[in-house]
């Protein structure tokens, strides 16, 4: 009599071995969430630092896959160390909680990603941090340093108005006064500008935008020195945020096209702005690679390109601003940007609904601004489409 | 072909990576000698498929590679 033929042993562990990889041109996605050791000595080893392995003992702590593209962002931002996050806002709220403890002031630029603010200048409050949130110049930043500030963030150019602060000579206060430059460089990406060659301290990204650059991904990136990303990655093992293995893949993908696809987006960006900007329906344009941006030399100094996000404000109410945006053929309605699709958004109705009409206007959430988000899309074909729509406001 | 680096040593073409190919040794290995001499693909063919990354850097890397190649023999 046959006994057994297939159990659950045989099932878990029959043929299983380890799998040949290393010669595959693309990284592999290694899914697991412990790795093992072949005896208790090779497991020593690695604790105490004796092994030439690298990949720790469990997945929260590091992982194959997400490792190598972690390399390549490095390699891409000038970095020596990139820690990978399931989020921009998981790699912003596990570096502030890294770098900042009670009794720290830090001043966080007023145009800004809305959670990014309200986390640092509102939630941190709980645990004895505070915060300035200062217009995004060098001049008010500067006026806002204290004894007590440990850590100055803006983005680089900041969302949605993309304000372009001279990060080089706030890295250079910074090692004066004693406080980090940390910068949020999703909109610039490194192909436009690289914030640790102008002697900033750590690099962010919400790597959901250019960096992978197909709307198919959510991922954040922390780069900058080791011993500066260390303490980060550190507490990341605790609180848990990590990047998953397929993300990670899907990331090196993008990354892969960066280049070109972040070319397109300045030639894009830089044309439409100029059509916006000519066009009599349209009162304003905010786009640091045209003359009348208030910025316009500063961003011509640290940047080679200025990216997809144009800012406008229609001389038209509420509902004509809202009946644009439904017009338009190509962009999507949607928030994000950096991908290769086009999107828009009134800015107000997306990110303010249910904020109060004096914070609104205090942040220059106007009921007739719109933030496009340029794609890859040519540039003739969506100035046509913004062109009709803005005729039939 | 060690000092050939932006180049991948592999088979295959059409992606944003460089890769070479010597179809000798690859795509045709399994074709007999005289077959090959017949479709003129004898030990010196070599196959690029041109990626995505800067023309420059892909030149001067070939450069190297020609340069030490050539010194070698």
């Amino acid at each position: 009599m046959i006994e057994r033929r297939v159990g659950s042993t045989e099932c878990v562990r029959a043929g299983a071995g380890p799998c040949e990889a290393s010669s595959s041109i693309t990284t592999p996605i290694v899914h697991s969430a412990p790795f093992t050791f072949e005896s208790t000595k090779d497991l020593v080893d690695l604790v105490e630092g004796h092994s030439e392995r690298q990949q720790p003992e469990y997945g929260r702590m590091g992982n194959p896959t997400v490792t190598c593209v972690e390399r390549r962002l490095a390699a891409l931002e000038g970095a020596e160390k990139a820690q990978l996050f399931a989020s921009g806002m998981a790699a912003i709220t596990t570096l502030f909680f890294a770098c900042l403890e009670s009794g720290d002031h830090m001043v966080i630029t007023s145009d800004c990603y809305k959670r990014t603010r309200d986390f640092g200048a509102v939630f941190l409050k709980k645990f004895g941090v505070t915060a300035s949130v200062v217009p995004p110049s060098f001049k008010s930043i500067e006026q806002a340093i204290g004894p007590a500030t440990r850590l100055v963030f803006t983005e680089m150019p900041t969302n949605p108005y993309l304000y372009v602060v001279d990060v080089e000579r706030l890295a250079e206060l910074g090692h004066r006064r004693s406080f980090l430059t940390v910068v949020d460089s999703t909109f610039a990406t490194p192909v436009n500008f690289r914030p640790l060659d102008c002697s900033v301290d750590l690099v962010v990204h919400s790597a959901t935008k250019y960096l992978g650059g197909h709307n198919d991904l959510i991922a954040g990136v922390v780069a900058g020195s080791a011993g500066l990303v260390q303490p980060v990655s550190d507490l990341l093992m605790t609180l848990g945020g990590i990047c998953d293995p397929t993300t990670a893949f899907l990331l090196e993908r993008g990354l892969q096209t960066l280049a070109i696809r972040v070319a397109k987006h300045n030639t894009n960006g830089q044309a439409i702005a100029e059509f916006l900007e000519a066009h009599p329906r349209v009162s304003e344009v905010f786009y640091p690679g045209l003359s009348s941006h208030p910025q316009y030399d500063t961003a011509k100094k640290l940047m080679t390109g200025f990216g997809g996000v144009v800012t406008f404000l229609l001389d038209a109410t509420f509902e004509e601003t809202a009946r644009f945006v439904d017009r338009l053929q190509i962009p999507r309605l949607a928030p994000s940007l950096g991908g290769v699709e086009s999107l828009v958004e009134q800015a107000v109705i997306m990110g303010y609904w249910d904020a109060p009409r004096e914070e609104r206007e205090t942040l220059g959430m106007k009921d007739n601004l719109v933030r496009l988000s340029l794609g890859i899309e040519d540039a003739e074909d969506i100035i046509a489409d913004l062109d009709q729509a803005l005729n039939n406001v | 072909m060690s000092s050939v680096s932006i180049w991948t040593l592999a088979v295959s073409l059409g992606a944003v990576e460089s890769i070479i190919t010597v179809p000798s040794k690859m795509t045709h290995l399994s074709y007999p000698r005289e077959a090959l001499k017949r479709l003129g693909i004898e030990d010196n063919p070599v196959r690029l498929s041109v990626g995505i990354h800067d023309i420059g850097d892909l030149i001067a890397n070939l450069e190297m590679a020609l340069k030490r190649a050539t010194s070698a023999e």
